[in-house]
């Protein structure tokens, strides 16, 4: 599991775009093409710059109407999804 | 492995510009879906074995007429290529600059740019065995779709049917989605295949068309000529299953569909938010399904039942 310490981004080869509500997303090296839901997308736009998990999580908790004990345990499983899936990356511990 | 490791002796020589020794001085002109593609400096015997792939489709030798493309194929030799014996591969390599897209594959070197026209270059060792060894077609494929792309258009990994000669469903998906099964069983059911493995999609203010070109897989063509051109009732990404149905796909997964359908475009990071600007437009102008389908006509029932729902 992703630790709130950790930054993170968007990985270089990875584009996308907003299309309705949801997202899709390119990774451009190996030609994937993923869809992503609303916090998703929403999580890639803060990510342009390197973000913190703590921040990005902070960000989302000022967004969303949603208990934050929930907030982390939902955006932290997904944010491993998208680390597992090549769409961000680690920067530093 | 960076470009060109797979096919190429020498990848850092690889041509930075359109210009060598031409095979000869025979000139084969292709005609399909509107446009003229010109294969100039060919070899006599790569003329005459182009003549006899395409057929129909060639403009007769003396009959002059402006093309859309011009490709040039040069001499390269032997040497620049890895020569282990492999069979000839669909298969290549393809890197991309702002201007330009450079290919290489079993036995050639191509490249595309863009000044600001379309120019398309081939470098080969192989006379004889051009059109045979698929690196005529090869780069046929790449040149198309970027050219197609330009005019709007996008060609598409899909399986078209025509229904009734009026208009056609457009089955796409990846390889193994099911397109030359389903070519054969829309064959078998009464319907005109314009091809089981690609077909374009140009966009007028009228409708979307599919169009026929000439390039196809396991099952073929059964389209003659070099028209073919039908307004698309609807877009249906492949999947198969006991029994058929029919489900909308949303539209963000709409257009991952398709992307993932768009070949030598989609990994393209210079062409990418003009080929998402494209898919959109395909997306709000026709409806785009998901068709479930077992190895039997029942879905040609559901697709008519799905029109009328």
């Amino acid at each position: 599991m992703i630790e709130a310490n950790v930054i993170l981004k968007r990985c270089a080869d990875t584009r996308y775009r907003n299309i309705g509500d949801e997202g899709v997303v390119v990774r451009q090296t190996v030609g994937e093409v993923l869809v992503l839901n609303e916090i998703g997308i929403r999580v890639l736009e803060l990510l342009e710059a390197a973000v913190s998990v703590s921040g990005l999580l902070d960000a989302l908790d000022a967004e969303y109407d949603i208990d934050r004990v929930t907030l982390e345990r939902d955006v932290l499983a997904y944010l491993q999804e998208l680390v597992d899936a090549g769409v961000i990356e680690q920067v530093a511990a | 492995m960076s470009f060109g490791e797979s096919f190429l002796n020498y990848p850092d020589l690889f041509p930075a510009r359109s210009s060598g020794e031409p095979w000869g001085d025979e000139r084969v002109m292709i005609r399909f879906a509107g446009n003229v593609y010109a294969w100039v400096g060919l070899s006599a015997i790569q003329a005459t074995t182009a003549r006899q792939r395409f057929g129909e489709l060639c403009l007769p030798p003396d009959e002059e007429s402006p093309a859309a493309v011009e490709i040039q194929v040069f001499r390269a030799t032997a040497e620049d290529f890895f020569d282990n014996e492999r069979v000839w591969s669909f298969e290549f390599d393809l890197d991309y600059a702002p201007d330009a897209v450079s290919i290489a594959g079993f036995h050639f070197m191509a490249r595309l740019d863009w000044m600001p026209g379309l120019r398309a270059a081939l470098w080969t060792s192989e006379d004889s065995r051009l059109v045979s060894h698929s690196i005529f077609e090869n780069f046929f494929r790449v040149v198309v779709a970027y050219h197609l792309f330009e005019q709007g258009g996008v060609l598409l990994h899909s399986s078209a049917a025509v229904v009734n000669g009026d208009d056609a469903y457009v089955f796409f998906g990846p390889s193994g989605a099911g397109k030359s099964t389903i070519s054969y069983l829309s064959f078998a059911t009464g319907h005109a295949v314009l091809s089981d493995d690609m077909n374009a999609l140009r966009v007028t203010s009228a409708a979307v068309m599919v169009e026929k070109l000439p390039f196809a897989g396991d099952f073929g063509q059964t389209v003659g000529g070099a028209d073919g051109s039908y307004p698309v009732r609807a877009l249906c990404r492949l999947e198969k299953g006991p029994d058929p149905t029919l489900q909308i796909l949303r539209p963000a997964a709409a257009v991952a569909a398709l992307l993932g359908c768009a070949p030598f475009i989609n990994r393209n990071p210079y062409r990418r938010d003009q080929l998402f600007d494209q898919l959109q437009v395909l997306n709000a102008r026709l409806p785009v399904r998901t068709l479930t389908f077992a190895r039997d006509d029942r879905f040609w029932a559901l697709l008519r039942s799905g029109e009328n729902s």
